[in-house]
């Protein structure tokens, strides 16, 4: 339960807009809104921002884990009011296990900055980070490359992903002709993507794919492109980013679509070179992906949005005759009034509503003082489904990053590992799959385990899934199970366009402020 | 720029470029005033500055900064020169207005001139330098100054090539589409084999390595034409003999020829190699006959340009009237001598010494001139087969004879059969799935390298697939099919040569009595689709030859053929008189038939920019012709065909159905061909 | 451009809300003052090119766009902050006492490797108000803080006046200069994504 601290009361005491919890979502909403000219106030009950976005401490980490896996005392302030509301928070996750096998860890907290939503990272084409150059919020975060990918297997193998022509070129464990498919693919889909593009119909409509083909599965489609089951498994676990056994048939739960995976691959490609500095096409945010709410905030904070940290709100006021929402009241007592209020998904209102069939994410935090593969300080495994042991039902994926990103001590290294899942029991041993195949567990082991990193610490947890909604507030998506922002953040955008269906999110205007932009001392940028 | 097409202006941007053009003005104006009085201060400078980073290529103002910098390092004070700190300043100021101009316009030749100009100056640094490079390179990897530049630091600064090699390796990683990064890689290769650097020679050392570091670039990407590039010059490499080296004679060695009796006993000699040379002279190569070495003896290349050099050199042997001993057998001994001073055109000396032998005798026949000389028809009816007992035929076997090839050779001709077998078993896989044509061309020249290089009895073992391969090639990439023809025809030539058996296929003989014109012999190649004629080394003997109704555009290669005394290239593609050319050279020439060509068919004779013409290097224009022409401006148009027939001795000529065979032209061709006898069918009288 | 070292100087202004930070900003960046109190909005970061000794640097001073208000400024605020500057209205006694606070927040937040010896700088702003008659923290208090905090460099300034504002920030920067870079140098690779984007594809044409 946060500190109620002693502000003075919040004035002015109406707004446009009040938004709960400081998440990314949030985070955006207010910051687009603070842009279009409305006037927000920004609540979050925690000490911090970026709420479940956040980057925390080693201690702060395990206490919000904790802290939020508990199911809180029912509100007994149930009054009669029908004006009334008392705001809940339900737990987010569930299952929380936290192994340490090192002690001298803990002294070392302050110097973690552990994602609670990981692992994430960001394509260089993606949309978040267009959205952080529309909002010009790009001035506040700086990232640094994930260097290599590697899909794994069940010997404990690692070899590169092929995830583009100069990886093709240098890879060596595939046949020419595997080479050749999958080049020739790649250079399939970007014809298609540019001719879809392109003005000049005439001359690109034969490298455009057929409608048919589109909206047929993607599986089927590299069949048609007789692609072998190799490159077959790169191309929709490793590049694609697919969670679901897409051979399963019937019973897959998620069937990815051509035109949909041709996306994914469009995105992929186009995340390679866009930056002069940035060698393949993933990024990661320097101090972790709690960076990015902080960035919209400050932007929503410099175009006027009131910030509040450390204040709860318990409960919501709904007006007299219609019923329909008018305000908040904070931990203060003080009253508030708006005309739309945004809340973060762990926050609920109605103690009835009891959301069915929740999809779960079983996510796992991993410290080890060595990485996965010498001179390599951050990249990406996935293990295909099955690829670790039979049942594996769907994609296992594994971030690792290095000190260099300033979100451990020097010297370790981060995991993050996150897989979709039925339920905690299946999640739960698919993250152990992944920690046994990558990590020994114990100091004494026998010399073939001598390559694998130590593992010194972890947390286990289980989050739900839950997806934004509209309704008598406005709630903002959990984290998800991808690797990158996409899938929120066009959420987030129909939610702001629900909203305020007459504001454009973000409008592109020259830049009025008077700052200007960072200029990295070690390379000269030419103008263009 | 190229392929970009002008968009019109808009007022606004006529009145901004307007601007422009006035404040440029202005600048040049002041800057000239500035050059022109020798004004070098400061200021002066920073107005130069300005002017060069709106309009970088303006080389006087880059000359203007280069008399600065020397006029300000002279009038420096003692302490300023003591100071190098002070002159590192004023190298930095050159080197950073350079980098303006660069940002303006990274092509500008006078920036980079500049900026090679101060670096040679020194106290620059190397890792700078390096760094504004690798942001070119970032920018635009084909950026060829970038690349000429970078060549220049590595040789000023000692960078080694090992180093710029893997530069150029860690380029092609990132993306194999960099051509510039490609060549690069084949000027260090050849640099480090011509050092003999170890682990760059002798060049089998890196060839398998660069062989399969080029295949995952094709291989990955056919249609990327970097890597196919590449590996042409790596073929190149792997095929190429290191050094000039003489592949057949005329006469052959150890044969026997008999000359018919004149006033005269005159003979050519021709010496053919396996590549143009030069340095064929007296002093070079020693003529003996019997015991006598022949002195003043000229050699001249069989070549249509003027540079002194050519895959076939001639002389001519005369054995004096007195001399003459019918019964005897002379002896003639060429050898080279000295053979270093024979080299290819890139400098290689023909290390190893040469010689071979041949017998000459005189035949006491009268020879039948004066008789009256009768139309020589090449058809078929003039034919029948050949008595392969004829001595011509003997003659034929030596160049066909195996010569003893050193242990040398045949060690490094091992190891290259291997790689290009090895390579060959590659590109046939890659057919199999990518149905590319350049790959098919790679095969077809991987498939001829290894026929080139066996030895053995089958020496054209792969011909039968690099024909259909070329045919392919053919219909798939209509526009090169000229060059597809041209490669078919050397591949069926070579195929045609490749034997003794194959050869005398195509060998008919005249059925009446064999004249001096003639011979004996005729070489039928006709109607076989020749775009063009090669495999000239087996054919020196020739002296009838047949080459009607075939596609040629080109007879190049035909100068060499000294002994040619009937030619028949009716019913080819022939269409200008400077593709006639080589006739010039064969001085045997009595028959010549050229009908039904496409002479004259443009009025604009393209062929006049890569050969013979009033305005080109190949030939001097000779001043007989204004007394020829007599005045006559029409006949100018007629100066190539007098260079072409005026030096020949025809006989016979057939010219027509040619677009440029009118009255006019033919009483030209009487005029100029006092021994004319039979012209287009017609007794002249 | 080459030829001239670059160095980017994090600046970070704290204090109460209120008291001048903003204004400090714009009067040393943009040599203008606005009456008006709505400061906050609009200000982000503002730059500013100083030449010491020879070498020339960029100033890159950030404002905290309201946040202070209610003690909510970001963690990522004070990141890589080269100097603190702690501004106080010497008119307004509790934002004198709340430097205190400030100071340590800051500590706490920033984690500077060598706390101790961390430059900040005070400025007591507003010293024109009234001829200087409302003022409630005398000069020689204000300076007994700053000593006690290891000889923290302290400033009188009026944004309004212009008065020692340059001083101030002359005395900023070369406090922000004399901290050494931390041992972990995270920016020479870091990716700006707003620096030049699509790499320009190769024009082929070699002339």
């Amino acid at each position: 339960m946060a500190e109620t601290e002693s502000y003075p009361p919040i004035d002015p005491t109406n707004f446009d807009l009040i938004v709960v919890g400081t998440g990314l979502p949030e985070s955006i909403i207010a910051a687009a809104a603070s842009t279009a000219g409305k006037t927000v106030l920004h609540l979050d009950p925690n000490p911090f921002y970026g709420s479940h976005y956040s980057s925390l401490t080693l201690q702060d980490l395990v206490s919000f884990l904790n802290s939020h896996s508990e199911i809180p005392k029912t509100n007994s302030l149930q009054s009669d009011d029908t004006t009334i509301v008392d705001v809940n928070t339900r737990p987010l996750y569930s299952d929380v296990e936290i192994s340490s096998y090192d002690d001298s860890l803990e002294e070392h907290s302050r110097k973690f900055n552990l994602d609670l939503c990981g692992p994430r990272v960001l394509f260089c084409a993606d949309l978040s980070v267009n959205l952080l150059l529309q909002s010009t919020a790009n001035q506040y975060v700086e990232f640094k490359n994930i260097d290599a990918s590697y899909v794994g297997d069940g010997n404990g193998n690692l070899m590169n992903v092929p995830d583009s022509k100069s990886a093709v070129f240098k890879d060596k464990t595939l046949e020419y002709s595997e080479k050749n498919q999958l080049n020739s693919f790649f250079k399939l889909v970007q014809g298609h993507l540019e001719a879809v593009k392109s003005v000049d119909v005439v001359i690109d409509a034969e490298k455009i794919i057929s409608d048919d083909d589109l909206e047929s599965p993607f599986v089927g489609f590299l069949d048609k492109m007789k692609l072998p089951p190799k490159i077959k498994s790169i191309i929709l676990y490793a590049i694609a980013m697919v969670d679901y056994d897409q051979d399963a048939g019937e019973s897959c739960k998620d069937i990815l679509k051509t035109r949909e995976g041709i996306d994914r691959l469009g995105l992929y490609h186009s995340s390679v070179g866009r930056f002069p500095n940035a060698l393949g096409s993933l990024i990661y945010p320097i101090y972790g992906q709690g960076e990015l709410p902080q960035a919209f905030c400050r932007r929503a904070a410099v175009k006027g949005c009131l910030y509040v940290l450390r204040m709860p709100v318990i409960s919501i006021l709904l007006n007299k005759d219609s019923g329909n929402y008018r305000g908040v009241k904070l931990v203060s007592g003080q009253e508030l009034s708006s005309d739309k209020l945004v809340m973060d998904p762990s926050f609920t209102i109605t103690s009835s509503k009891c959301l069915q069939n929740i999809s779960k994410l079983a996510r796992g935090i991993c410290i080890t003082k060595s990485s996965l593969k010498p001179d390599i300080s951050n990249c990406l495994v996935i293990y295909p489904p099955r690829s670790l042991y039979p049942d594996q039902a769907t994609s296992i994926r594994i971030l690792q990053l290095g000190s260099n990103l300033a979100v451990c001590p020097s010297g370790m290294f981060v995991f993050y590992i996150s897989v979709v899942c039925d339920d905690a029991l299946e999640g739960k041993k698919s993250l152990h799959a992944a920690i046994d195949g990558l990590f020994s567990v114990h100091t004494d082991q026998t010399d073939s385990n001598e390559l694998k990193p130590t593992l010194l610490w972890s947390a286990l947890y289980i989050q739900d899934l839950i997806e934004g909604s509209v309704g008598p507030v406005v709630t903002t998506p959990t984290p998800d199970g991808n690797l990158n922002y996409n899938n929120l953040l066009d959420a987030t955008s129909m939610l702001f366009k629900k909203l305020y269906p007459d504001d454009e999110f973000f409008p592109e205007t020259s830049n009025t402020d008077s700052s200007d932009k960072l200029e990295d001392d070690s390379e000269v940028v030419l103008d263009s | 720029m190229h392929g970009r097409p002008r968009k019109s202006a808009t007022p606004v941007d006529e009145n901004a470029s307007a601007l422009k053009a006035a404040k440029i003005r202005s600048l040049q104006t002041q800057f000239l005033q500035n050059h022109h009085n020798n004004i070098y201060t400061k200021e002066a400078l920073e107005l130069n500055a300005k002017l060069l980073e709106t309009n970088p290529e303006y080389m006087t103002a880059w000359n203007y900064r280069k008399l600065a910098f020397e006029h300000n390092l002279i009038s420096q004070s003692d302490a300023e020169k003591a100071d190098s700190d002070h002159i590192k300043s004023i190298i930095d100021e050159e080197l950073r207005v350079v980098e303006n101009a660069l940002r303006t316009n990274f092509k500008s030749y006078g920036a980079w001139h500049h900026r090679k100009w101060v670096v040679s100056k020194g106290n620059s640094s190397t890792e700078r330098e390096l760094k504004l490079l690798n942001m070119f390179q970032k920018q635009d990897t084909r950026n060829f100054h970038a690349w000429n530049y970078r060549r220049f630091i590595a040789g000023l600064k000692n960078i080694s090539d090992e180093k710029e090699l893997q530069y150029t390796t860690d380029m092609i990683n990132d993306n194999f589409s960099n051509y510039s990064a490609w060549h690069n890689r084949s000027v260090l290769l050849s640099n480090l084999l011509e050092k003999k650097a170890e682990g760059y020679f002798p060049k089998e050392t890196f060839l398998t390595e660069e062989y399969e570091f080029v295949r995952n670039a094709v291989f990955t990407d056919p249609d990327d034409q970097s890597g196919w590039f590449y590996h042409l010059w790596l073929l190149d490499q792997t095929v190429k003999v290191d050094m000039p080296v003489m592949v057949s004679s005329w006469p052959p060695c150890d044969s026997d020829i008999n000359l018919p009796v004149a006033s005269e006993v005159k003979f050519p000699v021709v010496l053919y190699f396996n590549e143009p040379v030069e340095g064929i002279s007296s002093h070079t190569v020693i003529v003996q006959i019997e015991d006598d070495v022949f002195k003043d003896i000229t050699w001249s290349p069989l070549s249509t340009n003027k540079f002194g050099c050519g895959q076939a050199w001639v002389t001519h042997l005369s054995i004096p009237h007195e001399k003459f001993n019918f019964s005897k057998i002379y002896e003639v001994k060429i050898k080279s001598e000295d053979s270093r001073g024979i080299t290819s055109l890139s400098g290689v000396p023909c290390s190893r010494p040469w010689s071979f032998a041949f017998r000459v005798s005189v035949k006491d026949v009268q020879p039948d001139e004066g008789q009256s000389f009768g139309r020589i028809m090449l058809t078929d009816e003039s034919f029948c087969t050949i008595d392969t007992n004829l001595n011509k035929t003997n003659l034929l076997k030596s160049y066909f004879e195996l010569k003893t090839s050193d242990d040398d050779q045949i060690t490094s001709s091992k190891w290259k059969l291997e790689m290009i077998d090895n390579e060959i078993a590659h590109y046939r896989e890659l057919l199999t799935w990518a149905d590319c044509k350049i790959g098919k061309l790679t095969l077809a020249r991987l498939l001829m390298a290894y026929d080139s290089m066996t030895s053995s009895a089958t020496p054209i073992a792969h011909v039968e697939e690099v024909l259909q391969l070329y045919s392919e090639l053919m219909k798939l990439d209509t526009p090169h099919q000229q060059y597809y023809k041209d490669e078919y025809s050397l591949v069926l030539l070579k195929q045609v040569t490749s034997s003794m058996e194959s050869l005398l296929k195509h060998c008919w003989q005249y059925k009446s009595t064999p004249s001096s014109i003639t011979g004996s012999i005729c070489l039928r190649l006709n109607s076989l689709s020749l775009s063009r004629i090669g495999s000239i080394e087996r054919l020196l003997w020739v002296q009838s030859l047949d080459l009607s109704h075939n596609q040629l555009h080109s007879i190049e290669g035909l100068e060499a053929l000294q002994l040619l005394s009937c030619l028949n290239l009716s019913h080819n593609k022939l269409a200008s008189f400077t593709a006639l050319d080589p006739l010039r050279f064969l001085k045997s020439l009595k028959v010549l038939n050229v009908s039904h060509n496409e002479i004259g068919s443009h009025t604009i004779d393209t062929r006049r920019y890569q050969c013979s013409s009033p305005m080109s290097h190949t030939i001097d224009y000779d001043p007989k012709f204004e007394e020829f022409a007599n005045g006559d401006a029409k006949l100018v148009n007629f100066w190539e065909a007098y260079t072409v027939f005026g030096g020949l001795n025809l006989m016979q000529l057939d010219i027509v159905g040619n677009v440029a065979v009118d009255e006019r032209f033919v009483s030209f061709l009487v005029k100029l061909l006092h021994g004319l006898k039979w012209l287009d069918g017609e007794e002249l009288h | 451009m080459a030829s001239r070292r670059r160095m980017l100087l994090k600046v970070i202004i704290l204090g109460d809300s209120g008291v001048g930070k903003t204004s400090l900003m714009n009067q040393y960046v943009n040599r203008k003052f606005s009456n008006q109190y709505k400061a906050t909005i609009g200000a982000d970061f503002l730059t500013k090119e100083v030449q010491f000794e020879d070498r020339l640097f960029t100033l890159q001073i950030w404002d905290t766009a309201g946040q202070e208000r209610f003690q909510s400024l970001g963690v990522a605020f004070y990141r890589g902050a080269d100097c603190c500057v702690l501004v106080y209205d010497v008119n307004v006694k509790k934002s004198f006492d709340n430097l205190n606070n400030w100071r340590e927040e800051f500590l706490i937040q920033a984690s500077p490797s060598d706390p101790e010896n961390f430059p900040f700088v005070v400025l007591g702003n507003k010293v024109d108000v009234d001829g200087g008659n409302s003022r409630v923290v005398s000069e020689k208090k204000a300076r007994a803080w700053c000593a006690s905090k290891g000889n923290i460099p302290y400033f009188e300034t009026s944004a309004k006046e212009g008065f020692n504002v340059d001083a101030a920030f002359e005395c900023i920067a070369k406090n922000a200069l004399k901290n050494e870079p931390e041992e972990e140098v995270y920016l020479p690779d870091t990716i700006d994504v707003g620096s030049g984007q699509q790499q320009r594809s190769s024009s082929g044409c070699e002339c």
